[in-house]
């Protein structure tokens, strides 16, 4: 009985069991993970339409910058796929 | 365990080496039945037929299960060379667009330095004219709030 179960081990030796490769989760660039800015706002008091104005071009530049950031997320995904595509 | 040590040892062993085995094990059945038409070696062949069946039959088992681990190992060999094609693919597609991004943000701040300095520039001349109604300011400021800010905090209450 010793020598059946000694002998059926080693043939089942033959069955080798194939190592899965994963591919790993590519990081995101760090200024993608930066979550975009609240826009400013205009002292309650203030009475100059000059004033107002450099809150609008700084709110405008921080809404630049959040599409800058949303564009590459894209891009960075469809060129991410493609290259994980191509490994399957 | 007894498994796993098996494996170190037979898993070394090259693939021809079951195929020489399973060689030797039918060379000597027939050599068995070669050697049994002579009387001296007749009760020999009785142990040695058995034998060579039993090595050809494990020669032929593990010659098959040898080919198809070599097969998968050339699989795994030749996705692991695809794998880190793709992480270099990967990181460079990252530097380019980290690039990217330094070169644009510059430009979005240049320009709104730009539009700062013209405002500046024009300042005395747009404040003379216009003073804001304190309505303004408020409106202004409530079309900038985060509408999904005051929402969520709405649901969490």
């Amino acid at each position: 009985m010793k020598k059946l179960v000694f002998l059926s081990v080693f043939l089942l030796t033959g069955c080798a069991t194939p190592v899965p490769v994963t591919v790993k989760f590519p990081a995101a660039p760090k200024d993608l993970l930066i979550t975009c800015a609240n826009l400013d706002k205009v002292q309650a008091t203030e009475e100059n339409l000059s004033e107002m104005m450099k809150v609008v071009v700084t709110n405008y530049g921080k809404y630049h910058e959040c599409k800058l950031k949303v564009d590459s997320w894209i891009e960075w995904h469809t060129k991410q796929k493609e290259v994980l595509d191509a490994v399957k | 365990m007894t498994m796993w040590l098996l494996h170190m040892v037979v898993g070394h062993l090259p693939t021809g080496f079951w195929l020489l085995l399973t060689g030797a094990g039918i060379a000597g059945f027939f050599a068995a039945g070669v050697l049994s038409h002579f009387p001296p070696f007749k009760p020999y062949t009785l142990f040695i037929k058995p034998v060579a069946a039993l090595v050809a039959g494990i020669g032929i088992f593990m010659y098959g299960g040898a080919s198809i681990n070599d097969y998968y190992q050339q699989m795994i060999h030749e996705l692991e060379e695809k794998v880190k094609i793709a992480e270099a693919k990967s990181q460079t597609v990252n530097t380019v667009i980290e690039e990217r991004i330094k070169v644009q943000k510059q430009v979005i701040t240049q320009r709104q330095v730009e539009y700062q300095d013209r405002i500046v520039e024009v300042a005395t001349q747009i404040d003379r004219d216009c003073k804001l109604d304190p309505a303004v300011p408020k409106l202004h400021n409530d079309a900038a709030t985060d509408p999904l800010k005051s929402v969520v905090k709405g649901e969490t209450k």
